[in-house]
């Protein structure tokens, strides 16, 4: 097989004019205008990418009542004993090798301590990033952005749709990762871009992220 | 109808993230008398005053919470995931 | 002449108006010669600028489309286009204000007392929503323009942006805490901006404010409403460009109100022509916009009050022709304007009434809080006491630094044009009318007249009317009282409340496809569905339908069906939550096999149906209907709070796909894309296997809702497309086409297959739907199981049938089912079914009507068509073409 993933943004994108490229088995948006327009209006004001290839690994079980130790990526903890890890797709395996580490639980009879599941499909992912980042976020939910600490989650409904928002700033730049279910992708992709008109929020794609200096 | 509660994973939110659960019951054996089995399905305490009752974080960590609120205020008390 | 920087035109009723910075619409308006803002409510008579501090209804406009904006704290734009409401075709010349001139014939109350048939309201109703009310609507969708929404989290909200609240919102940002401080006019400072005598200035404080990043200033914004938990509903007019108002839901751990007071008119004939103003208007006129009200001014004042504004008016170049005391004024004489004023002095000429008024709280919002507005003698005001925790009163409002301006309650001149109530136009006579009348209570009194409840809110009515209603009803203010203060107030247009429409729409994986293919699609809550394809070679709807449905029948067809609910069930006690929760059994489900169930609560009330897939011995699938994800994954985990059982339940409905390929053609069609055997003896019909198709690792369910030999075929969202495109690829040497719901509906009511919700309700147990065989009773306990056992052992009092029309008739869902006349039933679903040549369908029928069986007679329009009832599916009642 060799057809790529499309993210439940691909056609959003090709309407907006997208150039895309391969990036771990899926298409992504490598720039829409310029990668250097985008990455300075993203830093000016603020701008939103597509992060849906992103790894997501939904963690549940009780071996998780501390957060899990990993030599990649991110856990976010969803509630008790539930957590979940993002992470780039090469990492996945450093991940789950990292997870599944612990020593055989000595009484048999008890369940395993951790179930995965992978959810890379199930969430549309984006990054809203830039200085007015909060300001827009601000206008589609009632959850309290401005008191989420960095590398701190929290979960609530953005433009009506249940999200989990992961805060992971770029260097110095607010940036806030927005999870909904994959079918609402196109949905609260539009109502974030028509929340942040006021501040010129503007699509960028990968280029324009590792111009900044992200690693992807 | 604009209260608070106090999540225990997410903190304190908007009582429109939540679904209303109903009141804590005991649910009968199975072989229970019918008047328990009605008892239990169809009626309500309905209290004026605190009363323990289910609610949903819809909205937040989508886990079911039982909290304490006070039906005449609609203060809650306490907010807390049952064992 | 070089054209002043500071000076711009906009538009009133298409001619250009000079706008100065500073302005707002109406002191343009007034310096450009404007007296006439506003016909009144009921009576068209003119009105004109009474308070210029948006606390009165007199200057409503309509600008730039928005119906009803407060002209007098709405700032001049340049270009912005303004027009007059209520009155045609201008304010000056309003044809309707004949009605002012028959106002004997609109008693107090008079809708009740005129529209006594129900013909008369029919034919009234008309002409009066054309002569009555206030602004129009504008159409739906009307221009670019558009609402918004905002939330915001605080420590402290200070509300007011006068002395009092700069000071309250300096201590508390001083103090560390984050502040929104909300102001409603379109300069912070409030009082002190306009009255001189007052040294202080705010620009200091102002300054300060604004430096600080813990304080966010919300100008041109009033607060409606204070509800439980201090959330405060704020509404922004004109927060940029484009956007009409903005809607801020602010959460405060503690409210300061400091909305100061206001003044009210006295009561007097014609209180109300244009020319007649309050002192607190005039002075806003002359110091913040440095217009001279008028030529000619007599002051209504109780002794000493008049000082200030006399002062203020004499620099401005207004002669003050007298200051005369309330109890003195008899009436304003002129008919479109104020010409003089009769007093029982005598005659007094002038173009300006200027009235020092009661000042009264602004308090509105602390009674909304749950505090109570108690009157005091001494200061002539309802004063707010016992405040709840967290929501303080500062400054003014407290009525602190008040007096009385004349007795309460006063003796009022009754008379048909003294107005209270500027907004209704409801004069002191039509509140002794209806006092008379009984209505002696303030509340009753209120709802009867409509007192207070207009676009003020009260705010210029309500100590006046307590004040007549205590006078003729022989108790004092105290006893009167107020009537209680509720949210919103000031009113709030419904498209702030509505926001920014943004409606949550899901689509599937393979959506955009669809549309390649002509899809006609159909909302299922939030989804978008194909319901069926445009096909060339068909020319109707039905048509379209039944050719998908002969392409299933006959070959096969391939369906979208992504939007079934699907949770992922991991653990070692997954069998058992299952077993608790469905009336199936699920503990023995072997791994690799499928089982249907349905989902009951205690009642036996049948709430959701869906197939489970064991895939491992600790590791089951579920799918839900489409519009039930929600409710069962809640279901499931309430019913797993504190059993301590090892279960895990997962929501993976966004990330995949899943289509269903069914027909006798569908087993051809898969085996050319799948290493997975396909054979009825190695993949049986209720049977699941985990395997590649087209490469893409799938999940297939070997089921039949539409009846036919198919797979539902489930595989990560991300191929949806790609995979649509190979299944259709695959297909096309056997004519095999896409199907969209409606087809589906018709093939799977040709094998009664219930959808439930559809062909149930929320009364309807499994033993009357037919579905006896779904409860499990044999197991020691299930959710349902009690009521279940009581419902298996008598006879049910409705079933669910099927029928068979026996002419051409397709009666339509819903329609009533008669036997001999008598009404005993409902169809809940029924189609044309291409295989009986006749219309099918589901129905409820009273236990009575369905045993007898033989002939039903079902409404159709106006006459009644012929069914017969039938047992089993109207098509392959054997299911032996499942099995193929």
């Amino acid at each position: 097989m060799h057809a790529l993933r499309q993210t439940s943004l691909f056609h959003e994108h090709e309407r907006a004019g997208a150039s895309f490229i391969e990036h771990h088995g899926w298409y992504i948006p490598a720039y829409f205008t310029r990668a250097q327009e985008e990455a300075q209006q993203l830093l000016k004001g603020a701008g939103l990418t597509d992060m849906s290839w992103m790894t997501k690994l939904d963690l549940k079980g009780y071996g998780l009542k501390t957060t899990p130790a990993l030599s990649a990526g991110c856990a976010w903890c969803l509630g008790p004993q539930h957590y979940l890890i993002t992470c780039k797709p090469p990492e996945r395996k450093s991940v789950i090798r990292d997870l599944f580490s612990f020593p055989v639980p000595q009484d048999l009879s008890l369940p395993p301590p951790i179930y995965l599941t992978d959810m890379t499909s199930v969430y549309a992912q984006f990054l809203l990033a830039g200085p007015r980042s909060r300001d827009i976020l601000r206008k589609l939910t009632s959850f309290n952005v401005y008191a989420l600490e960095n590398l701190a989650c929290g979960q609530t409904n953005i433009a009506h749709v249940h999200s989990t928002v992961l805060r992971n700033d770029l260097g110095s730049v607010w940036a806030f990762h927005i999870l909904v279910s994959r079918e609402y992708g196109e949905s609260v992709w539009e109502a974030v871009l028509h929340a942040g008109h006021e501040f010129q929020l503007t699509p960028f794609g990968l280029d324009a992220l590792e111009s900044i200096g992200s690693d992807t | 109808m604009s209260f608070l509660i106090p999540c225990p994973h997410c903190g304190k939110r908007s009582v429109y993230e939540f679904r209303f659960g109903g009141e804590v019951k005991t649910r009968p054996e199975p072989d229970a008398p019918d008047a328990q089995w009605m008892e239990y399905t169809y009626t309500k305490a309905n209290e004026a005053g605190v009363q323990k009752e289910w609610w949903f974080h819809r909205s937040g960590c989508r886990h079911w919470l039982q909290a304490l609120r006070d039906t005449r205020t609609n203060e809650v008390l306490d907010a807390f995931f049952p064992e | 002449m070089a054209e002043n920087s500071d000076r711009f035109t906009f538009q009133f009723e298409g001619k250009p108006v000079e706008g100065r910075s500073g302005d707002t619409v109406a002191s343009a308006l007034y310096r450009a010669g404007r007296r006439i803002f506003i016909r009144s409510f009921k009576y068209h008579r003119p009105r004109g600028l009474l308070c210029l501090a948006g606390k009165c209804p007199n200057c409503m406009m309509n600008v730039d489309g928005t119906p009803n904006v407060k002209a007098c704290i709405t700032p001049a734009r340049a270009g912005m286009t303004v027009s007059h409401q209520n009155a045609y075709p201008s304010l000056e010349h309003d044809w309707l204000a004949v009605v002012r001139h028959i106002d004997w014939l609109m008693p107090v109350g008079w809708y009740y007392k005129t529209m006594t048939h129900e013909w008369s309201w029919h034919a009234a109703e008309p002409f009066i929503r054309k002569v009555a009310g206030l602004g129009i609507a504008p159409e739906p969708g009307n221009g670019s323009k558009h609402y918004e929404h905002a939330w915001s989290h605080a420590e402290a909200a200070v509300i007011g942006g006068g002395p009092a609240g700069l000071q309250a919102a300096l201590e508390l940002a001083q103090d560390g805490a984050q502040v929104v401080l909300v102001d409603d006019q379109p300069e912070l400072g409030g009082h002190l901006r306009y009255s001189k005598s007052k040294k202080a200035d705010p620009a200091a404080m102002i300054a300060e404010l604004r430096s600080m990043p813990s304080v966010e200033v919300v100008s041109q914004a009033y607060c409606f409403g204070l509800y439980e938990g201090n959330l405060l509903g704020i509404l922004q007019a004109n927060p940029y460009a484009g956007t009409i108002e903005r809607l801020i839901h602010v959460r405060a751990k503690l409210v300061v109100v400091a909305t100061g007071v206001y003044e009210v008119p006295f009561i007097f004939e014609n209180n109300d022509l244009p020319g007649a103003m309050l002192s607190t208007g005039v002075q806003r006129l002359i110091h913040l916009h440095g217009i001279k009200p008028g030529r000619s001014a007599v002051i209504v004042a109780s002794a000493g009050a008049a000082g200030e504004v006399a002062d203020d008016l004499r620099t401005a170049g207004t002669e003050v022709v007298a200051v005369v005391g309330p109890d003195e004024v008899i009436s304003a004489t002129g008919s479109s304007h104020v010409t003089g004023v009769r007093t029982q002095k005598g005659q007094l000429a002038c173009d300006l009434v200027v009235m020092c008024g009661q000042r009264v709280p602004d308090a509105g919002l602390l009674h909304q809080a749950g505090g109570n507005l108690t009157w005091n003698e001494e200061r002539g005001a309802f004063v707010p006491v016992d405040l709840p925790p967290n929501v303080k009163a500062a400054g003014e409002v407290t009525g602190a630094s008040l007096f009385r301006a004349t007795p309460l309650p006063s003796k009022p001149e009754f008379d048909k044009r003294s107005f209270v109530c500027f907004c209704s136009d409801v004069s002191t006579s039509d509140l002794r009318d209806g006092i008379g009348e009984g209505f002696n209570h303030i509340e009753t009194l209120k709802r009867y007249t409509t007192l207070t409840m207009g676009p003020c809110q009260g705010r210029m009515c309500q100590l006046a009317g307590i004040g007549v209603c205590a006078h003729e009803t022989g108790r004092t203010m105290a006893e009167t009282g107020v009537t209680t203060g509720r949210p919103p107030n000031p009113s709030v247009s419904l498209g702030a409340l509505a926001g920014p429409r943004h409606h949550p729409i899901r689509r599937t994986p393979i959506h955009h496809a669809h549309d390649l293919s002509s899809a006609v699609w159909m909302d299922m809550g939030e989804w978008k569905r194909p319901r069926y394809y445009k096909s060339a070679s068909c020319n109707s709807e039905q048509a379209c339908i039944e050719e998908e449905y002969r392409a299933v029948r006959e070959r096969a067809g391939l369906i979208d069906v992504s939007t079934l609910g699907k949770l992922e069930v991991k653990g070692r006690d997954a069998g058992r939550l299952l077993d608790k929760v469905y009336t199936n059994r699920f503990s023995d489900l072997k791994p690799g096999r499928v089982r249907y169930s349905v989902l009951c609560d205690e009642a036996g009330i049948m709430l959701d149906d869906g197939t489970i897939s064991r895939l491992r011995e600790d590791h089951y699938f579920i799918t839900t209907t489409t519009g039930n994800l929600d409710f069962v994954y809640q279901w499931l985990e309430w019913w797993l709070v504190g059993t301590g059982w090892d279960v895990h339940i997962t929501d993976v409905t966004g990330g995949r796909a899943a289509v269903n390929l069914a027909g006798p053609r569908a087993r051809e069609v898969l085996k050319a894309l799948t290493p997975c055997d396909l054979s009825s003896d190695a993949f049986p019909y209720m049977a699941c296997r985990e395997a590649e198709v087209s490469g893409v690792p799938a999940l297939l369910l070997r089921i039949g809702f539409v009846g036919e030999t198919g797979w539902e075929i489930h595989f990560p969202a991300d191929y949806g497309e790609y995979l649509w495109a190979e299944l259709l690829d695959a297909s096309k040497a056997f004519g095999i086409r896409p199907f969209g719901v409606e087809a589906q509906r018709l093939l799977r009511l040709e094998k009664r297959h219930v959808i439930i919700g559809v062909d149930t309700d929320a009364l309807s147990s499994p033993y009357e739907a037919g579905m006896a065989w779904v409860a499990k009773l044999d197991k020691a306990d299930f959710i349902g199981r009690n009521a279940l056992l009581r419902q298996a052992e008598v006879t049910p009092q409705q079933s669910l049938v099927g029928f068979v029309m026996k002419d051409d008739t397709v009666p339509q869902d819903g329609a009533s089912i008669l036997v001999d006349g008598t009404l005993v039933g409902r169809v809940t679903s029924t189609r044309y079914s291409p295989k009986n040549g006749k219309a099918v369908g589901l129905a409820w029928l009273t236990a009575k009507s369905a045993a007898a069986g033989g002939e039903i007679q079902i409404c159709v329009n106006d006459r009644t068509a012929t069914a017969h009832l039938v047992q089993g599916a109207f098509y392959d009642p054997a299911g032996e073409r499942l099995r193929m």
